[in-house]
């Protein structure tokens, strides 16, 4: 039976038993965890590196410190805070070794400040309007990108505080501010109660 | 937020992004494994390259100019570049390991790299830039008595070299400044840092 100490996601997971036996490797452990979360480990990446070339080398250095972490997996976390808890940091460490990016990051307040240059114009293309959000997101700086990534990823207060080790009365206040922001920015896109 | 239904939601546009399928296999990451072990194992051999030429350059020194000052500039300038060797590799081994940074949440890991790279920038000016920089000085010093033996005026040796000078001088100084300002930077979001946790306690 499984202990109530685990974590939820444990039991989505198609090798929950040989995980909580303690009988899953490193290797089942990333596949399995790739298997889950590999298009979001992939969308983080476009947050964090603009260049395709840079972006590749980015994922790949992720899936590989991912793989690493899993050596050490005691499931003192969810499975899904672990994978992202080491992506950020992989990512985090991208954006300082790009240091002259990393001089003109703004926070979210500051954000919210900066004037809009496309004027909250929502463009019929997709493809435009993702590339807008991506350029929005990797202004700012690592932890700001941690929770509008993971709002993004439709995770919730307390999800996100788990990951960030923000409390949730600041997450929420963050929430606040990447909503007011997004509804100002893509203005045009439809209705925007809170 | 945006309605959902309207295809404009910022999380849909998100979550809907095209992805590719990851390239990356458990092959793939023991061949990563592997050329890590021997790029660590190349990056340590060409650490070891200036300190080398260094130590050569000056024991060569040392051998030929039995001048007591400068013989105690050259021992000083090796016993630099030998030390700070040993203190660069120490900060370059000295990254979160990605265990740790999974059991600590993302401002925790994120702080911690912050300080560790202004620990390392700092770590650099001293043990990096200044053994060049003193290296630099002791060559001029030398390069200088060397014409004043040869009954060459100071000030005319100065003034011969004030091309080389004033170049390694705005080098120096631009190089300090890039520095500082990233130290100044990294600070500043350690501060921030700061105030968040602050925030989070109350």
């Amino acid at each position: 039976m499984l202990e109530t100490a685990v974590p939820n996601d444990y039991l989505e997971c198609g090798r929950t038993e040989a995980i909580l036996n303690g009988e899953a490797n490193e290797d089942d452990l990333y596949r399995d965890a790739v298997d889950k979360y590999g298009s979001a480990l992939e969308r983080l990446a476009r947050a964090h590196e603009a260049d395709p070339e840079k972006r590749r080398d980015l994922i790949q250095e992720i899936h590989f410190q991912l793989w690493r972490s899993f050596q050490r997996f005691d499931a003192r976390c969810s499975q899904r805070t672990w994978v992202y808890r080491v992506a950020h940091y992989v990512a985090a460490s991208h954006v300082l070794r790009e240091r002259r990016v990393f001089s003109r990051l703004v926070s979210l307040e500051e954000l919210e400040r900066l004037p809009d240059k496309d004027h909250g114009q929502f463009a019929a293309d997709q493809r435009i309007n993702l590339e807008r959000l991506s350029m929005l997101i990797r202004q700012l700086k690592p932890l700001d990108r941690q929770v509008i990534i993971s709002y993004l990823e439709g995770m919730d207060a307390a999800a996100i505080g788990e990951i960030t080790g923000l409390a949730s009365g600041t997450v929420a206040m963050r929430i606040h501010r990447i909503k007011n922001i997004l509804a100002r920015r893509f203005r045009e896109g439809g209705s925007y109660a809170e | 937020m945006p309605n959902d239904s309207s295809g404009n939601d910022p999380k849909m546009i998100w979550q809907n992004q095209p992805t590719e399928p990851s390239a990356m296999t458990l092959e793939k990451i023991r061949q990563k494994v592997r050329e890590l072990h021997a790029k660590t194992r190349r990056q340590m051999l060409g650490n070891l390259v200036v300190p080398l030429i260094v130590v050569a350059f000056y024991g060569f020194g040392m051998k030929q100019f039995p001048h007591p000052v400068l013989r105690s500039l050259f021992a000083f300038a090796i016993a630099w570049s030998l030390a700070g060797l040993y203190f660069l590799n120490r900060g370059m081994w000295s990254a979160m390991r990605p265990e740790d940074a999974a059991l600590s949440t993302g401002i925790e890991s994120y702080r911690r790299e912050v300080e560790r790279r202004r620990s390392l920038s700092g770590r650099f000016m001293l043990w990096g830039f200044g053994p060049v920089v003193f290296a630099i000085a002791t060559l001029i010093v030398l390069i200088l008595s060397l014409g004043m033996g040869s009954g060459m005026l100071l000030k005319q040796g100065l003034l011969k070299m004030s091309p080389f000078l004033t170049l390694l001088t705005i080098w120096f100084v631009s190089f300090f400044f890039i520095r500082m300002r990233q130290q100044r930077a990294l600070q500043r979001e350690i501060d921030e840092l700061n105030d968040i946790e602050r925030e989070n306690k109350r």
